[in-house]
């Protein structure tokens, strides 16, 4: 009997021989001229505006330097900040936390929200290799490090020993504490008894108050361990040891998979079902007794069933801190696009208007980072039209307000 | 066609304005011709791989390069082409295999029913072959991909982690995790 990865491999190259060399068809192009040159050829009557913008730029930047002696607020990178940018800014904590991996090098960075200016780096402390996750307490200045150890491995069947020894190998959690005022942050380690696998972590969030670490676990456990003593308490969702799920988390790290409601009573979670596509956002009361994750928490919102939304993908999914909304990113059947979408957490029917407004017509989000207390103001990544492409902003009263700086990547950041 | 993987897309942006207009549409049908001509044939094989259907797999292809040519003047560095396009084969694969879940659910078919090979794939794949991919096409998107990169593309973690947008250490978990619930799912088949 050979191993798995071996039968997958020579089943694998079996069917990819099935389509011998020189078989592909023609490539078909479409008809439209690629994009930037098609918008170009539709709108050559633009070049002869440019002498008038290069006029009209230079009178800007007179205004806004008779607007900077006058002392208007400026955004701290140095240009004038518009009232709706100031007041989306100020709307949303000043500063985040953000992951390298491990081939860049790995290190968290703290970051200006504003400017995206780093203000401080730390590094694993040796031996751990990388930070996996990090999260946010609600006071902006406490942050909660998971790191392991890290060793490359090799591509193919070379590389499962060194695959094997690392996914074991337990995480540990280190406190983040960063001092604004020094521009300083300080790594500390956790006492956590528990041995959690590198491989068994799928996402973590601290409570509000900094006081308690919640964990998803797969295939589908979440722990919630008192930072102060270590002490742990578990709950499991019956029968859950299939690949078929539901399990805990979402099909690709896109955002953070957990959430908490400000008293830090109620934690919400994604189970996800074998389609890959988030079908239920679970609410889990942590003072229900027991262990069973089914009897202990109840359902948010379930996206079967809901006929104008698509069951999946959904990239992640928040509860507000206030504990009425649940915040995701939806696809519409039709038109197909996506949108941010709020449900009521109390009956689980999307909230019309959403109190962030509608996402506006020149972004396709994909996660939802960081909501306020009640879903009014959101942190959202995508794709916006246009050259800046991929951006990370703030959605507030229908207005998107990209930060500059800001990472892509949507499993290492947090506000 | 679904959006590429976040970090190969991020990667391939140029930031910048895009080209002279003048020569834009024959040099990225030319560029994105070239590269069809090197890669289709392991893009389709890719697509095969992870469908079981040669037709459907040379559609989702065919969409990649579309997709690439459409946004060829936004791409930073040409060089990062195939890895963009290899995204895309991957999305459109993703998107083929939960269509087709979803009308399993609709039609209440069996998930064998759904996810089995093409008559022409039954024909040439041995009994044992098709059980590996039928179980193969059974796992999660995350795990499926994770899987194919690496034991049939035989891609490093770095660049599996860029394909997927994911970080190496999940690059890890994935895999494992693939591995053990493919060999459950083989096992249960045999029985």
């Amino acid at each position: 009997m050979t191993s798995t990865e071996e039968r997958l491999r020579a089943a694998a190259r079996a069917a990819a021989d099935t389509v011998p060399p020189g078989s592909a068809p023609p490539l078909r192009l479409p008809d439209v001229q690629p994009g930037r040159a098609r918008w170009d050829q539709r709108h050559r009557w633009v070049r002869a505006l440019v002498p008038l913008a290069a006029a009209a730029a230079v009178a800007a930047v007179v205004i806004a330097s008779l607007a900077l002696t006058r002392g208007v607020p400026t955004s701290s990178s140095g240009g004038t900040a518009s009232p709706a940018r100031s007041a989306a800014l100020s709307s949303v904590p000043p500063y985040y936390v953000a992951l390298t991996s491990a081939a860049t090098p790995a290190q968290a960075v703290v970051r200006s929200t504003a400017t995206g200016a780093v203000v401080a780096t730390v590094k694993p402390p040796r031996p751990y290799g990388e930070f996996k996750f990090v999260t946010a307490a609600a006071d902006d200045r406490t942050f909660i490090l998971a790191a392991q150890r890290w060793w490359p491995i090799a591509s193919g069947t070379r590389g499962l020993t060194a695959e094997h020894r690392d996914n074991t190998t337990p995480v540990v959690f280190f406190r983040l504490r960063f001092d604004p005022a020094t521009q300083t942050a300080r790594l500390t380690l956790l006492h956590v008894p528990r041995k959690v696998p590198a491989s068994s972590l799928d996402g973590m969030a601290v409570s509000p108050d900094g006081s308690r670490l919640a964990l998803a676990l797969y295939p589908a456990q979440i722990e919630v361990i008192t930072i102060a003593t270590g002490s742990a308490r578990q709950w499991a969702w019956p029968g859950a040891v299939s690949s078929a799920g539901p399990w805990v988390g979402n099909s690709k790290p896109s955002g953070q998979p957990l959430s908490w409601t400000a008293n830090g009573r109620t934690l919400a979670f994604p189970l996800t079902s074998e389609s890959g596509g988030i079908t239920w956002v679970m609410l889990l009361n942590i003072s229900s007794p027991g262990g069973s994750l089914q009897s202990a928490a109840r359902r948010g919102v379930s996206f079967l069933g809901l006929g104008h939304v698509k069951p999946g993908p959904v990239g992640n999914a928040l509860i507000t801190p206030d504990g009425t909304r649940i915040t995701t990113i939806t696809t519409q059947l039709e038109p197909s696009r996506a949108r941010v979408t709020e449900f009521s957490a109390r009956t689980g029917q999307p909230v019309s208007p959403p109190p962030a407004g509608a996402t506006p017509g020149t972004l396709t989000p994909w996660s939802v980072l960081w909501t306020d207390s009640s879903g009014s103001t959101l942190i959202v990544n995508g794709i916006r039209t246009g050259p800046s492409a991929a951006v990370t902003g703030i959605l507030r009263r229908g207005r998107f307000t990209p930060l500059p700086g800001a990472p892509l990547a949507t499993d290492n950041v947090a506000w | 066609m679904g959006i590429p993987t976040r970090t190969s897309w991020a990667g391939a942006r140029r930031s910048g304005p895009g080209w002279a207009d003048d020569e834009a549409p024959a040099e990225a049908a030319e560029a994105v011709a070239a590269l069809y001509g090197a890669h289709a044939v392991g893009l389709i094989r890719l697509a095969v791989v992870m469908l079981g259907d040669r037709a459907a797999a040379e559609d989702v292809v065919q969409d990649a390069f579309c997709g690439l040519y459409r946004r060829w003047g936004q791409l930073a560095d040409t060089a990062k082409a195939l890895g963009y396009v290899r995204a895309c084969t991957l999305n459109g694969c993703r998107s083929e295999l939960r269509q087709r879940l979803r009308a399993q659910r609709r039609d209440r078919q069996a998930p064998a029913e759904v996810l089995a090979v093409s008559a022409e794939q039954a024909v040439l794949l041995g009994e044992e072959h098709q059980q590996i991919l039928q179980a193969l096409r059974r796992l999660p998107d995350r795990q499926r991909e994770a899987l194919v990169l690496r034991f049939y593309l035989d891609l490093t973690e770095p660049e599996i982690a860029v394909s997927m947008g994911i970080s190496p250490g999940t690059v890890k978990s994935t895999t494992s995790r693939g591995l053990a619930a493919l060999g459950r799912l083989i096992q249960e088949a045999g029985r």
